[in-house]
């Protein structure tokens, strides 16, 4: 891996000074990170440069940089129980439509030095922003569902901020590593960098990056979408083979 | 060892996946049931998604039904005629438990309907169980080994019309009960994701008066037609079955049912009922407590998908 970020930073570099028009140059270590049989997470490095922009003036000054990864999208519920006539049943509950299945947010300062209150909720720069923008139905409190849920989240490594995440190599130069834990969803995930210079957004890009299964695990999720009736049919075969095979093996 | 699964989307390790399969197995070849029942929640408290871990399970018990039923077969202790009747009222109950499933679940009551299920099912079978199998115990201590049944004693589901002769079982029975505890097994096994051999075996031999020697392999063999029919039918309507999973643990249960199998034959019946009844009744308690006590975190999240709704 390291030996592709090598080569990825050197290409990089070098069609950074061949497009003086650009003023950020950003990258994925893995374009495609497979899930195999005995994945159990991985880290992503995501990297970039602020370039000298269109009038070749190289850039300077302190500049600082916010990251946004996100997966793909699913509808989440929420649920409360309470005790009810004695028993402890499902009271309310709150629904996230659209929500992110994975949302990171690094930063190379805390986002609240660099950033007014306003831009960090309409670019989701936080975590219970995001939370607020994507509840779509609740019969509970709401307030306490949108903290719920990102408690929730941030406990199954699903959602993180790291304030200091972001770190430079040079003054220009800078990266970011993301770890994808081992119940990461599967599909493509959106890699968005933004430069931040007094208070201000100057630049941003995006890059995508997919996750998916490789090799047997894809074939059986994707039979089992496919060719659902095979598939179940498939199991069972597969069920009364191993219980014959058991049977033949152990008998006394 | 981790290992991916496909369909749940998580990791878990390979050894314990294998060993709760050989400990399930070694269990249900122990008392001859599938073990569906301590199976299910425990790949639900270990991560799996609730779905998943239903629609997987059973698979497993089709594998560890088929050694059991195979290894009846040939010793001639299947009587199929009366599997037959059995499967096929399993076959409608299953079909209507899927349905009442999905009324449930529109009616945002599932999870409480499941835990009452169980805590009714569990609870009342794990004491009768226990009751019946203390008072032989007692009674086998005073005067030897205790008195046997006679086959030819009947009671009100004997005097039922379509009666049909089941040479196996020695009985010549009406088929109405026969189906009617069939449909009523389907249901109750397609609504909690179990076999329920554990009600199957008490109803048989209480009600319809079925011979001992019989009895298990039958119960066996209606458990694995339902089972296989129901695995189809979760793949096809929620697409939640995760082969590996189920291949896992079915690799750990066929070893573990062997085992447990020969275990059995050093304790002896009353024995055995009284252990079950035991395990049965520490589920349902279990169960009890989760609807009776406040949880350490009251809120938990789901993702909409595999079918579940709001």
């Amino acid at each position: 891996m390291v030996m592709r970020l090598i080569i990825l930073v050197a290409t990089l570099i070098v069609s950074g000074a061949a497009a003086q028009a650009q003023s950020l140059v950003f990258g994925t270590s893995d374009p495609t990170i497979s899930i195999h049989s005995s994945f159990s997470g991985e880290t992503v490095t995501l990297f970039g440069n602020i370039e000298p922009d269109t009038a070749g003036t190289m850039p300077s000054g302190a500049y600082d940089i916010v990251m946004v990864v996100r997966g793909p999208v699913e509808d989440r519920v929420v649920r409360r129980k309470s005790r009810q006539f004695g028993i402890m049943l499902n009271a309310d509950y709150a629904l996230f439509s659209g929500l992110p299945s994975f949302y990171r947010i690094a930063s190379s300062r805390p986002i609240e030095t660099l950033l007014d209150a306003e831009t960090i909720d309409r670019r989701q720069f936080s975590l219970h922003g995001l939370a607020r923008a994507t509840l779509s139905e609740s019969n509970g409190n709401v307030a306490l569902y949108e903290n719920e849920l990102v408690r929730l989240m941030e406990r199954s490594n699903l959602f993180r901020a790291d304030p200091r995440g972001v770190t430079f190599m040079s003054p220009t130069f800078f990266s970011a590593r993301i770890v994808l834990p081992a119940n990461v969803p599967n599909g493509m995930f959106l890699a968005q960098v933004f430069v931040v210079r007094d208070g201000e957004i100057i630049a941003d890009r995006a890059q995508r990056f997919f996750v998916q299964k490789s090799g047997f695990e894809r074939f059986l999720g994707e039979a089992a979408v496919d060719q659902p009736l095979l598939y179940g049919l498939a199991t069972v075969l597969l069920a009364l083979f191993t219980g014959w095979m058991g049977g033949v093996l152990f008998r006394r | 060892m981790l290992i991916y699964l496909p369909i749940a989307e998580i990791s878990v390790n390979l050894f314990f996946l294998v060993g709760i399969g050989a400990a399930i197995g070694f269990l249900s070849g122990l008392f001859g049931v599938g073990g569906g029942f301590l199976l299910t929640p425990l790949l639900i408290f270990s991560g799996v998604p609730a779905p998943v871990a239903v629609a997987s399970v059973t698979g497993q018990v089709v594998a560890s039904s088929t050694s059991g039923a195979l290894s009846y077969l040939r010793r001639g202790g299947i009587d199929l005629q009366l599997a037959g009747f059995l499967v096929l009222g399993g076959f409608g109950g299953a079909f209507i438990g899927v349905w009442i499933f999905d009324l449930l679940r529109t009616l945002g009551q599932l999870d409480l309907a499941i835990s009452f299920g169980y805590l009714i099912f569990l609870g009342s079978i794990g004491t009768l169980m226990l009751i019946e199998a203390v008072r032989s115990l007692i009674r086998s201590r005073k005067s030897g080994p205790p008195p046997r049944r006679m086959p030819g004693q009947h009671n009100w589901a004997h005097g039922l019309p379509l009666r049909v002769r089941f040479k196996r079982s020695k009985l010549y029975i009406s088929v109405i009960p026969v189906i009617g505890i069939g449909f009523f097994i389907g249901i109750v096994g397609s609504l909690l994701g179990i076999g329920g051999g554990f009600i199957l075996v008490p109803a048989l031999v209480y009600l319809l008066r079925i011979p001992g020697s019989v009895v298990i392999g039958t119960s066996l063999l209606h458990v694995l037609a339902v089972m296989a029919a129901t695995c189809v039918l979760h793949a096809v309507q929620s697409q939640s079955v995760d082969m590996l999973l189920a291949f896992c643990l079915m690799v750990g249960s066929v070893a573990g049912a062997q085992f447990g199998a020969s275990a059995g034959q050093y304790l002896r019946g009353d024995q055995l009922r009284a252990l079950l009844a035991i395990i049965v009744l520490g589920v349902a308690i279990r169960f009890a407590l989760t609807l009776l006590l406040a949880p350490a975190d009251p809120y938990s999240m789901a993702t909409l998908g595999f079918g579940e709704a709001l």
